[in-house]
């Protein structure tokens, strides 16, 4: 009888969320910080306007 | 803990081939780049080729481009998840567990639709550009760019579906592989595909808002992509009973009414009093096409076990023929009667149905408990369906009354689910097993309880074999008093795990017959011998991989990990059908029909 070949496991939670979370939160935070950039440079015109 | 580890010798209980893992991850992140570079080339009016895109999908629809096109996409995500999700319900019962979370080629299927589903809210985000503005109710990202509130929401429940697999695989390390539907991280992934349609209606309804009055989609158009929409919410609300369709239930037998009868309230109401007459039996017509289709396509052409599916179409008629009464005009109250309806007219219709098609007949001995979880449960269904139909048409009755109705239907909700998980195990009870071989590797038994009287009207009495290559079900006949006997020869070799079930009010247990040596959860083999053996709780021999010694408190602390995740869901789904009543006027939707429950909206509020 053939032994079975070694296959290597990843036993870090971390990499089974790689192929499809952290795509998406890498998305959700690329959102975020647009957002975040955009209200910080309309407070920065208000406070010029004004 | 170490990154890599050698695979053991026997069939691994845990982990992921790391060439899966890192082909999977080029793979997505490539997806990912390209999806991203074509938003930012579409926002900054580099590109057309979205806008076409989605003018062409809005063209066929009488949609904006930006509902159009996301909605298109997320109803092919669903699609996909769905036949990925029941494939791996029935490769886990005729197989057995996973070798990792990306070893199973179902989950591909799972996973790639989750993401789509991610995806079509992010593109519903993106799209809306210069005079195609999204309606009312949007979002504001940046000052010359906002989004449908309906594409956050399908983002949103993608994510939380999506969130549900690194917790699964984190929940296996802790507790060991929960070979069940039911647990909270698997919970995640079917209740984020669900509820995902939530945001489809909204997304559809802010299409409406946002174009001048008459124009829009044709009224026979607009009502399929409503029946279409609610036929796609009763099948992702009847997941939930897939161990029930499959004939491996590992939680009592009167949640399973209540499931359906929950589902069919919610999903039947809201599109009864959206989508006008007709539209509930054209729900659950798209539900038995296509349920029906993914049966066929598990069972006969994959060939692992074939799922069963709940009829519907009893409860469809109920709401339809209710709905011609004046009731109708008041669709909160239209709601919570059609709940009652459901709950007991319509239960009946289905345990009828299970008699004749599913692998366990309601029998007498759930009939008063469940009527009853049934009706309750409904009746809030039922109300929440009505609220729904409401805020999607702005007509959201004042926030104190719709937030009651809503946290009080999910308290019953939740009282119901937790009195139906409670099941009992007898301390001092055994059953005596006599074996005959009946051909290779099979054997009929009869079966003696003791004491006799453990089982006086059983919910279930049967001989279960599963995870040796499919699935075999055995419902005892009876032969005397706590005497029974098998109706046809069941597995009880190679890698079959039989085991003897018993399920009779409270009492859930079982007793082995043949379980195999598992040397990667050091479990020694239960032989298939004549003897007699004691009843234990059926998580012991269903769920031979859970760890059943880890504190209540790590399991405690899990669990409120995956219920605030859950809450925050449901939250930001009630925030925006909320947030969509309140702004956008109350016009009614020009391809309704007459007779919609909206001319009398105003009474109910």
């Amino acid at each position: 009888m053939t032994a079975a070949p070694d296959v290597v496991l990843a036993h870090e939670a971390l990499l089974h969320a790689l192929p499809f979370v952290v795509p998406a939160l890498v998305v959700v935070g690329l959102v975020l910080s647009i957002v975040w950039r955009d209200r910080r440079e309309e407070r920065r015109e208000d406070r010029s306007g004004s | 803990m170490p990154a890599l580890s050698q695979v053991p010798e026997s069939p691994p209980a845990g982990g992921a081939a790391l060439a899966d893992v890192i082909g999977a991850t080029a793979g997505v992140g490539l997806v990912t780049a390209a999806l991203l570079a074509l938003a930012v080339l579409h926002r900054t009016g580099r590109t057309t080729l979205l806008a076409r895109l989605a003018a062409a999908a809005g063209r066929h629809t009488g949609r904006p481009g930006w509902v159009a096109l996301p909605s298109l996409v997320t109803s092919l995500a669903l699609i996909t998840a769905l036949f990925g999700m029941l494939w791996d319900i029935s490769l886990h019962i005729g197989e057995g567990r996973d070798e990792g979370p990306l070893a199973n080629p179902a989950h591909y299927f799972i996973l790639v639709g989750l993401f789509m589903v991610f995806a079509a809210g992010m593109l519903a985000v993106v799209l809306p550009l210069g005079d195609d503005q999204p309606g009312p109710a949007s979002v504001k990202i940046t000052r010359t760019w906002r989004a449908p509130v309906g594409g956050l929401l399908i983002a949103a429940s993608g994510l939380y579906a999506l969130l549900g697999f690194p917790l699964d695989d984190v929940w296996h390390r802790l507790f060991g592989q929960d070979v069940t539907l039911w647990g909270p991280t698997h919970l995640m992934l079917i209740t984020g595909a669900g509820l995902s349609l939530v945001g489809i209606l909204v997304l559809e309804a802010e299409g409406h808002a946002s174009q001048p009055a008459g124009k829009g989609a044709s009224a026979l158009v607009g009502r399929f992509l409503r029946v279409f929409a609610f036929g796609g919410l009763l099948i992702g609300l009847s997941v939930f009973q897939a161990e029930f369709d499959f004939g491996v239930p590992q939680f009592r037998l009167v949640l399973h009414p209540m499931m359906i009868a929950g589902a069919a309230a919610f999903a039947l109401v809201a599109a009864r009093l959206m989508g006008g007459r007709g539209a509930a039996l054209g729900a659950a017509v798209f539900f038995l096409v296509l349920r029906g289709g993914i049966s066929l396509l598990d069972g006969p052409v994959l060939g692992e076990p074939t799922p069963s599916f709940p009829l519907y179409l009893g409860s469809a008629l109920l709401v339809e023929a209710l709905a011609l009464t004046t009731l109708a005009r008041r669709p909160v109250l239209f709601g919570a009667v059609a709940g009652l309806v459901i709950g007991t007219v319509g239960s009946a219709i289905e345990a009828a149905w299970s008699y004749a098609v599913m692998p366990q007949a309601w029998t007498p001995d759930i009939w008063a408990e469940g009527l009853i979880m049934s009706t309750a449960v409904a009746v809030g269904a039922g109300l929440c369906g009505g609220l729904l139909a409401l805020g999607v048409q702005g007509q959201l009755p004042r926030p104190v009354v719709s937030r009651t109705v809503l946290v009080a239907s999910l308290l019953v909700l939740a009282a119901a689910t937790a009195n139906g998980v409670i099941a009992t195990v007898p301390s001092d009870a055994r059953a005596n097993v006599a074996l005959t071989p009946a051909g290779e590797g099979f054997a009929t038994a009869e079966v003696r309880l003791d004491p006799a009287t453990l089982a006086d009207d059983p919910a279930w009495i049967q001989l279960t074999a599963w995870q040796g290559g499919g699935l075999v079900v055995d419902q005892l006949e009876r032969t005397g008093p706590g005497t029974y006997r098998s109706t046809k020869p069941v597995p009880v070799d190679g890698s079959w795990k039989t085991l003897l079930r018993l399920h009779d009010g409270r009492t859930l247990t079982a007793s082995p017959v043949f379980l195999p040596a598992d040397a990667a959860i050091e479990a020694e083999e239960v032989p298939a011998v004549s003897s007699t053996r004691d009843f234990v709780p059926e998580i012991e021999l269903l769920q031979r991989e859970r760890k059943l010694d880890v504190s209540g408190t790590t399991w405690l602390i899990a669990s409120l990990v995956v219920l605030l995740c859950s809450i925050v869901l449901v939250s930001a789904l009630s925030w925006g059908v909320g947030r969509l009543s309140r702004r956008i006027a109350s016009a009614p939707l020009d391809d309704a029909p007459a007779d919609d429950a909206r001319d009398g909206a105003a009474a109910s509020r």
